[in-house]
C-alpha cells in the first residue's frame, strides 16, 4: 500500500515503480473486505493511465498542515479538506499514486487513519505523535525530506482504494525557514489502473494442447503483493 | 503515454513595467512553481533617488491552530535608484545571487517615484 524505496544504493537502470498493463498484483489478506478489491485476490492489470497531479501548500515556520488524500472526512477531527485521491465506485480501479517533493525545508509525515502514524519505532516517545511536532529533534521521526523522494526521481508510492479508511499526508517546515514559510510543492503521478479478477487463474494450454485456466503459480502472487497500512506499521504489528 | 519521471521543469519569466507614484507591479508566481528573482534593473528619470521595496506575498496554509489565512507581506529588500544627472537616467542592476528570499504566492515592487521602469527576470522551477 504504502512503499518508500528509499536509495541505498544506486539503480541503473532506474528501476521500475508503476504498474503496467498485464501486471498482476496481489491483495494481501489483511485487507479489510469492504473496499473496491478483494483481500488475498489477484488481479491482471488490464487498463492504465497517468494522470499528473500536483498538490502545492505555503506552511509558516514551524507549523503543519494535513493533507487528506481520500475522498471522506471519516476520522478527520480538526480539517475537512479533502483532495478525493481514492477511486470512486466500484469499477475494479486502483490508484497508485507516486509522490515526488519538490526542494525545500520541510518533510512530510505519513498517518492513516488521522493522528495513526505510520513510521516510528519502538521507545515510547520515538513516534511522530503531535506532541513530537513541535519538539526540533523528533520532529524527524519517519519523516520523509524531499531528499527522500524527488520529483524527477519519485520513491514514495501509496495505493488508494475505493472505500478505504482516510490517509493523511502531514507538510510539516521546521523553525526557521527562509522568508517565515516555505513552498511545499509535490509532484504526483496518478497510475489509474482497472483491474480484473484472475485469482481462478490464467488462460494456457495444457500438455495435452487444451486451453485451460491454469491456477496461479506462488511466484505470480507474490509477484506485486501489496500489504494493508496494518502490516506496514510496527505499531499494529502483533507479537510474531 | 508512460510518465516514470515527470520532467524538471524550467521557466524564465522575462517582463518590465513602468511604475506610478506609490503604485506597485505584481507577479503572481503560480502555485505549483517556486521562483527566485534572478535579475533586477530600475531606471529612474527623476532628478531625486527613487526608493522601491521588492516584498514577498503569501497566504499561509496552516492546520495547527485553525486561524484564518491572512495575506503576509515581507518587505524582502529596499532598492534605492540613483537620481538622473546629466540627461542620463539613474539606473541600477541587482544580479542573481542576490539574497532576495524564494518567493512565496507573488512579488510585488513598490515605488515612491513616479515613471520609474522597471524589469526583471524570475526563473521558475
Amino acid at each position: 500500500m504504502i512503499k518508500l524505496a528509499f536509495p541505498r544504493t544506486l539503480e541503473f537502470p532506474p528501476a521500475k515503480r508503476q504498474y503496467e498493463t498485464g501486471d498482476l498484483i496481489t491483495f494481501s489478506n489483511a485487507w479489510p473486505s469492504q473496499l473496491g478489491i478483494l483481500p488475498g485476490h489477484t488481479y491482471k492489470v488490464v487498463w492504465r493511465a497517468d494522470v499528473p497531479y500536483d498538490l502545492s501548500y505555503i506552511i509558516g515556520t514551524a507549523d503543519y498542515k494535513d493533507v487528506n488524500i481520500s475522498d471522506n472526512t471519516q476520522n478527520n477531527p480538526t480539517n475537512p479538506q479533502y483532495e478525493n485521491l481514492y477511486p470512486y465506485g466500484t469499477q475494479n480501479t486502483i490508484y497508485q499514486i507516486l509522490l515526488g517533493f519538490k526542494p525545500g525545508n520541510y518533510m512530510c509525515h505519513l498517518y492513516m487513519p488521522y493522528d495513526q502514524w505510520i513510521l516510528g519505532l519502538e521507545f515510547t516517545n520515538m513516534v511522530p505523535n503531535d506532541a513530537n511536532m513541535s519538539n526540533p529533534r523528533l520532529q524527524y521521526i519517519g519523516s520523509i525530506k524531499p531528499e527522500d523522494s524527488p520529483h524527477y526521481d519519485p520513491r514514495l508510492t501509496i495505493v488508494t482504494v475505493y472505500n478505504m479508511a482516510p490517509f493523511y499526508l502531514r507538510y510539516l517546515t521546521d523553525s526557521g525557514v527562509t522568508g517565515d514559510a516555505e513552498k511545499c510543492i509535490t509532484n504526483m503521478i496518478i497510475n489509474h489502473c482497472q483491474l480484473v479478477d484472475v485469482t481462478a487463474g490464467l488462460p494456457g494450454v495444457n500438455p495435452q494442447g487444451q486451453n485451460v485456466i491454469m491456477p496461479l503459480t506462488q511466484e505470480q502472487k507474490n509477484r506485486n503483493l501489496i500489504r494493508y497500512v496494518t502490516e506496514l506499521s510496527f505499531r499494529t504489528r502483533g507479537p510474531v | 503515454m508512460d510518465i516514470i519521471s515527470p520532467s524538471i521543469t524550467k521557466k524564465v519569466i522575462n517582463d518590465s513595467a513602468t511604475l506610478t507614484n506609490a503604485d506597485n507591479a505584481l507577479v503572481t508566481i503560480p502555485r505549483i512553481q517556486t521562483g527566485y528573482l534572478k535579475q533586477f534593473t530600475a531606471s529612474n528619470p527623476a532628478a531625486s533617488p527613487a526608493n522601491l521595496m521588492i516584498e514577498d506575498e503569501y497566504t499561509p496554509d496552516s492546520s495547527t491552530n485553525n486561524t484564518s489565512p491572512t495575506l503576509v507581506t515581507k518587505n524582502c529588500f529596499p532598492v534605492v535608484v540613483p537620481a538622473a544627472a546629466g540627461g542620463a537616467n539613474g539606473y541600477i542592476v541587482i544580479d542573481y545571487g542576490h539574497p532576495l528570499s524564494k518567493h512565496m504566492g507573488s512579488l510585488a515592487i513598490l515605488s515612491d517615484t513616479a515613471n520609474v521602469i522597471i524589469s526583471f527576470v524570475l526563473e521558475l522551477e
